[in-house]
């Protein structure tokens, strides 16, 4: 399982950071999906890619039961999930943090559905097949909603203040 | 990237995918994945599931992992964890999955062969280290050294509560072989890539490893009934022979 943490922790915290509210919200859930895939792992069957996919489910389950829990309880202060900048990235000058910033806060106003097949398919990586699985839907609806959280951000974001390297450019 | 069958060949939106992509990028910190770590080790023991059935389990999660790490991630999540060094982002999950493998082995003899792996990890930071820190960096080599020391003292120990036996041979024989090269190339970052300054502490760490070297040598004697060492030709043979001391 040390080894599962180490491949899946840093994709899977920025999935959850997408999902819920507060970071530290996002760290908790961490160690829960991972809690809960070890307790479960028993009941798995599957390929290597329904296993990536199971493990996403997990989070997806996790931050929906929190996100349920927040609703009935309203008084609790709405925030973005922020960033660890300064831990995660200490190079990143102001320009980068404001960018970033503005980006996760565009990502949180997107619809529920949207966000999350939007962010499970570009900052985790998972394919749309992999994505209906998680959410439950078509892979035709898991492809328009990604389409339609996609164009809503091009809209509310314009363009970027600084072209930052995503992540797979900075390898 | 987006797959072009999904979004049409858009740059406006493949722009806002990497800008999502950049802007979500964690790293989990090093204090969260060892409450994590701890959090599993417990779960562990108090799951109903008997520790006996979670055995193959954690062999087949790991045979998972190690494979799902290749063909999914391209490796590039353990490779960098792997790779990472005191300093690095990825530092705190790497010796946070090093305790979680820990924990999860009961057995002496197991956690001693770990504690020996980690402990040429350590070296292997160590001469990246030093490195930097010729090239002009500031990086904190005596932690790194601290690291070193530390792996091999349990490696001692959990060595020391191993039960009599075949296996008790073969992994004495086992460390002292590598400690012996641990010795070697210390020797060797000594006398080529350390400043001046940080040879004394280098030095404290061949000490470190000779000593056990000797404290393991006369564990394995003993338990061969032959004073004075080992067969000649094994491993450990000599391995506290005069000269050899830098």
């Amino acid at each position: 399982m040390g080894e599962l943490y180490a491949a899946f922790s840093g994709p899977l915290l920025s999935y959850l950071t997408s999902q819920v509210r507060r970071r530290e919200d996002a760290e908790d859930l961490l160690g829960e999906v991972f809690v809960s895939a070890m307790k479960d792992l028993g009941s798995f069957s599957g390929d290597l890619s329904g296993f990536r996919a199971w493990l996403y489910r997990i989070a997806t389950n996790r931050a929906i039961d929190l996100a349920r829990r927040q609703r009935r309880r309203p008084e609790e202060p709405l925030e973005v999930a922020e960033q660890r900048v300064d831990e995660a990235d200490p190079e990143a000058d102001a320009i980068e943090r404001v960018e970033r910033a503005r980006v996760r806060a565009a990502v949180m106003q997107l619809p529920e559905e949207q966000r999350r097949v939007m962010v499970l398919r570009v900052v985790a990586g998972l394919q749309a097949a992999e994505i209906a699985q998680i959410v439950g839907k078509r892979v035709g609806a898991v492809k328009a909603l990604q389409h339609r959280a996609l164009a809503n951000l091009t809209k509310s974001l314009g363009p970027a203040a600084a072209r930052i390297p995503a992540a797979d450019e900075d390898a | 990237m987006v797959e072009g069958s999904d979004v049409a060949a858009s740059d406006p939106l493949i722009d806002a995918a990497a800008r999502v992509r950049a802007a979500f990028v964690e790293h989990v910190p090093e204090e969260v994945a060892t409450r994590h770590v701890a959090l599993l080790a417990s779960g562990s023991t108090e799951t109903p599931i008997a520790w006996k059935q979670w055995r193959p389990r954690r062999a087949l999660t790991i045979a998972v992992a190690a494979a799902l790490s290749v063909v999914l991630l391209g490796g590039s999540a353990v490779a960098a964890a792997a790779t990472a060094g005191p300093g690095d982002l990825l530092y705190g999950v790497k010796r946070a999955a090093e305790r979680l493998d820990l924990s999860v082995h009961s057995d002496p003899s197991e956690k001693a062969r770990l504690h020996l792996a980690f402990a040429q990890r350590r070296l292997g930071e160590l001469s990246v280290l030093l490195e930097r820190q010729r090239a002009g960096e500031d990086v904190d080599v005596a932690a790194a050294m601290r690291a070193y020391r530390e792996e091999v003292a349990n490696v001692e120990s959990d060595a020391a509560r191993v039960a009599l036996g075949a296996d008790f041979d073969a992994l004495l024989a086992q460390i002292l072989q590598n400690l012996q090269k641990h010795v070697d190339q210390l020797t060797h970052l000594r006398d080529t890539k350390v400043p001046e300054q940080a040879r004394e502490a280098i030095q404290r760490a061949i000490d470190n490893a000779q000593k056990a070297e000797e404290h393991i040598g006369r564990g394995r004697a003993k338990n061969l009934g032959r004073p004075g060492g080992a067969p000649s030709g094994s491993p450990g043979n000599g391995g506290t022979a005069p000269g050899r001391a830098p």
